[in-house]
């Protein structure tokens, strides 16, 4: 799916994913049990599942069913486990999926068999948090599973990585320095107007021009994802220049105040989160000074901006 | 078939009521619905059907994406269906063959616009293009400014004179900075409007006002009125409730209880299956709250796939009890109003990001 003409794009380097798979491999030596829940934290399952089921991903973990129905559509042969259930769920959509569930209970233990579920993934009880399954619990339900020839592993087997994959962090610290940023969120400039000094910008004038000055329009709001808090606030990058959103981000655009200077072609690209290493602003420190995490910066963008493949597909070879 | 994880129910009984009160309320100027950003977050498509159903006629669409998808949903050119932003380079044949009121603000839009017309309109059933020319009255996003309106005015007169345009509205968006910045930008787009006159503009129609002004203001409601916020009954200024101004809130996010945890002491917390990931701000955790069993119970984390409230004492809540996020109140849940406010933002905002993987249900007017 391609646009004509450029609008609201989401720019997914599949070099830079495979960059960060091989770095987590190397990190743990564990095998690939990738979250992609939530639209693969923002990023797009259609462009993502493919990449990672050719970069060797055992298995692929999602909240719930219907994502788990989207996964199988681009994942017909993986591992696909569902980590949240209706209390009343009797698992014969996760049965027909293939997907193996992560239950909580024995008694949604239970439910999954009775379902036909051929695998599941048993929560083990940590004292904290959503409550999992206390030892005695585990040893029956791994028991019965024997019995009844589904295959039963517990969360201790199956450490699953997430946000790191895509180079954010549900951390509120520092982001991980071993994993880069898979996403590219631009726009083009779609308008440009010269203003004199002391001119208010966008709804409730809360930014004002210094000198005669340049305004730039960029076509991404809060209905794509950016934070109505961002304005005057968050940087977005114009050829390498960092500028702070000026004033409020509305609903579908914001502004920019390039300041005394002629203004730049119209399609020009505005880079609002992206790699440091390019001068880029980042998902981090969007994050940083909304007061949140980055994966919740790239979780919250919307399904409207364009999500497309950039880099070179390193595992088309391997996926013959 | 097993109770939905997440959902969002949208009344569109409620919608019909929102639209009814407010038609009257900005008669005898045009309501338009604007169901943009997939009608913030409640679903274009079946928002503007319920709202032609209603008896609107003119519905803002943003972008030619929406706007050509209300066209392709049956949606007839017996309604006026409005776009004015547009990447630049937008190629607008599509948009004209399927009679999209083109919103125009400077011209090099207008020339995409007359350059697709010119290479319609040797074919049969052209029918020439309705503009909505924008001037920036003070927001400075688009829209000509006042020095530049008069070259825009004049190129699309000409324009008309041969056949290619309609020089049909003018409009503006004010920033609702105060309601003295608003009187100064009506009187702007007034004087903008003389001189589009005066330079042989037909301009039918002005337009002006949104849901703010739009209801609070008689005398910026001009011809038509633009309303998104509070067609879904999300009030778009401060101090009061949708129903002190005769609205009732569309959407009621749902989810349910997955587990309690006992935390002694007759503490506990229980987990929704509702989170960031679903659109539901982190910064709630502290500010908002759940509706159990007719109680609220306040937020105090957020995850991506569920979030946990603090159980109230005295209240038992069990594995899939039904949890309300926001709604009407009618089950003791907070408006998304409320939510907006307590949270530092808009009911626009987190209507509008309530994200694609929640499942949205609708209840028929």
């Amino acid at each position: 799916m391609t646009r004509p003409v450029p609008f609201r794009q989401a720019e997914i380097d599949l070099e830079v994913l495979a960059a960060n798979v091989a770095q987590f491999r190397e990190l743990t030596g564990a095998p690939l049990f990738a979250d992609v829940g939530a639209d693969a934290w923002g990023h797009g399952l259609d462009v993502v599942v493919p990449a990672l089921v050719g970069l060797g991903a055992q298995a692929l973990v999602v909240a719930r069913l219907d994502e788990a129905e989207r996964v199988r559509a681009l994942a017909p042969e993986s591992l696909i486990v569902t980590t949240q259930h209706a209390a009343d769920d009797d698992f014969r959509r996760a049965a027909q999926l293939g997907v193996a569930p992560r239950v909580h209970s024995l008694a949604e233990y239970e439910r999954a068999a009775d379902g036909g579920v051929t695998g599941v993934v048993l929560a083990e009880e940590t004292g904290e948090g959503r409550p999992g399954l206390a030892p005695a619990e585990l040893d029956d339900a791994r028991t019965d599973a024997a019995l009844r020839g589904i295959a039963a592993i517990t969360d201790s087997a199956f450490p699953v990585v997430g946000a790191e994959l895509f180079g954010v962090s549900e951390d509120d610290g520092e982001p991980a320095p071993d994993f880069r940023p898979v996403m590219r969120l631009w726009a083009p400039i779609a308008a440009t107007k010269r203003v004199g000094a002391d001119e208010g910008v966008s709804y409730g004038y809360t930014y004002r021009t210094r000198s005669e000055s340049t305004l730039a329009l960029v076509t991404l709001g809060y209905a794509d994802g950016i934070s109505r808090a961002a304005g005057n606030r968050v940087e977005a990058s114009v050829g390498g220049a960092r500028h702070e959103i000026a004033g409020r981000v509305a609903m579908d655009a914001f502004m920019l105040d390039l300041g005394d200077v002629v203004a730049p072609p119209l399609g020009t690209e505005v880079t609002v989160l992206g790699d440091a290493r390019r001068g880029e602003p980042t998902a981090h420190e969007h994050a940083r000074r909304l007061g949140t995490h980055s994966a919740e910066i790239t979780t919250r963008l919307s399904a409207r901006p364009l999500r497309y493949a950039a880099g070179t597909d390193t595992t088309a070879g391997e996926r013959q | 078939m097993t109770a939905p994880l997440v959902e969002a129910v949208i009344d569109l009984g409620a919608l019909d009521k929102n639209i009814t009160h407010l038609r009257r309320t900005v008669a005898p100027a045009e309501l338009m619905v604007v169901v943009k950003a997939d009608a913030y977050g409640h679903g274009r498509v079946p928002v503007a059907r319920q709202a032609v159903a209603s008896g609107i006629r003119s519905i803002g669409a943003l972008d030619l994406d929406t706007a050509l998808e209300l066209r392709a949903s049956g949606i007839g050119d017996d309604v006026t269906v409005l776009s004015w932003l547009y990447p630049p380079g937008q190629d607008f044949t599509e948009a004209i063959r399927a009679r999209v009121d083109l919103g125009v603000s400077s011209l090099a839009e207008l020339t995409e616009v007359t350059d697709a017309s010119r290479r319609l309109a040797g074919a049969e059933g052209f029918v020439p293009p309705r503009l909505h020319l924008k001037l920036d009255t003070g927001l400075h996003r688009n829209g000509a400014t006042a020095a530049d309106w008069p070259a825009l005015v004049t190129a699309a007169v000409a324009a008309e004179r041969d056949g290619l345009v309609r020089t049909f509205a003018a409009w503006t968006h004010i920033a609702e900075a105060s309601e003295d910045e608003d009187t100064r930008a009506l009187q702007r787009f007034l004087d903008g409007v003389a001189v589009a006159r005066e330079l042989g503009a037909s301009i039918d129609v002005r337009h002006l006002a949104a849901s703010s002004a739009g209801l609070r203001r008689e005398d910026v409601r001009l011809d038509l009125v633009r309303m998104g916020g509070h067609c879904w009954g999300i009030p778009s200024f401060d101090g009061v409730t949708p129903s002190e101004i005769g609205l009732i809130p569309v959407m009621t996010l749902r989810a349910q209880v997955l587990a309690v945890r006992e935390l002694g002491d007759e503490h506990a917390e229980a987990f929704v299956s509702a989170g960031y990931g679903d659109g539901v701000p982190r910064n709630v955790a502290g500010t908002c709250s759940v509706a159990v069993r007719g109680v609220q119970h306040p937020i105090t984390r957020v995850e991506r796939d569920h979030l946990v409230i603090a159980v109230m004492p005295g209240t038992e809540l069990a594995q899939g009890d039904p949890a309300v996020l926001f709604g009407t109140g009618a089950e003791g849940e907070q408006t998304v109003r409320q939510w907006g406010d307590r949270s530092g933002t808009l009911g626009d905002e987190i209507t509008t990001r309530i994200a694609a993987r929640v499942p949205r249900r609708y209840l028929e007017a």
